[in-house]
């Protein structure tokens, strides 16, 4: 493993601890904010102001 | 959640539901990093009727204080709260067995995390493998409390193939 993959690893556990550690309201209020955009996304679904990707032609497509 | 947590305590006081937990993400949040979820899973108990066969009192008694239905859960200010009858062995013993959590200012009671890892193991789909890694990977379980639940409940089998294919997988 690199040490620059290692330091991300470590960074994003340490991320991960922070996390883990706040107040249970305050946890519970990103929740809240993470259902918000999720739901923001599903209604957007159907707007043609979006640029879709092509689906990524994974185990199929080429030959 | 404070606001919808109180109606939920009303429901108790008003002896239409027995004790109650939080269960699934949003318990899984109170020991883990948040998880994103659309609703709020509660596991109640019926004392006095054993043999419930319906969830309309809860959702009538809500419905008349303002709060609609939205699919298979209600709306309760701002939260879709799914009522689940805590009807096998293992959900009582996690509703009766649940941590008291004040949240801010209100009684609340959270499945314990033991409780909701073997819970996982029992339930068995793709993402209840992977909350059960992440509390594995937190260590916020007690392992042999942990351990007393698998074996009370039939579950030693499903944690050992669990352990071969998440956790010492060769």
């Amino acid at each position: 493993m690199s040490p620059l993959f290692q330091k991300t690893l470590e960074s994003k556990a340490a991320r991960r601890q922070r996390l883990m550690a706040l107040p249970y309201p305050e946890k519970v209020r990103i929740v809240e904010q993470m259902r918000a955009a999720a739901l923001e996304i599903r209604q957007a679904e159907n707007s043609t102001l979006i640029l879709r990707e092509e689906p990524s032609p994974y185990g199929g497509g080429k030959a | 959640m404070k606001e919808t947590l109180d109606e939920i305590n009303e429901l108790r006081t008003a002896g239409l539901i027995g004790q109650w937990a939080i269960g699934g993400a949003m318990a899984a949040t109170f020991y883990l990093e948040p998880i994103s979820t659309y609703d709020l899973d509660i596991f109640v108990l019926f004392e006095g009727s054993p043999l419930i066969l319906t969830l309309t009192p809860i959702y009538d008694f809500l419905q008349a204080r303002g709060h609609s239905p939205d699919g298979d859960a209600v709306m309760v200010h701002g939260w879709p709260v799914q009522f689940l009858p805590a009807e096998s062995v293992l959900l009582r013993e996690a509703v009766e067995s649940a941590q008291e959590v004040d949240f801010e200012g209100v009684p609340s009671r959270v499945m314990r995390a033991e409780h909701l890892m073997a819970i996982a193991l029992q339930t068995g789909r793709g993402k209840d493998f992977a909350r059960l890694l992440t509390f594995m990977e937190a260590q916020v379980a007690d392992e042999q409390k942990l351990h007393d639940i698998l074996q009370r409940h039939g579950l030693n089998a499903a944690w050992q193939r669990f352990e071969q294919n998440y956790l010492n997988p060769s």
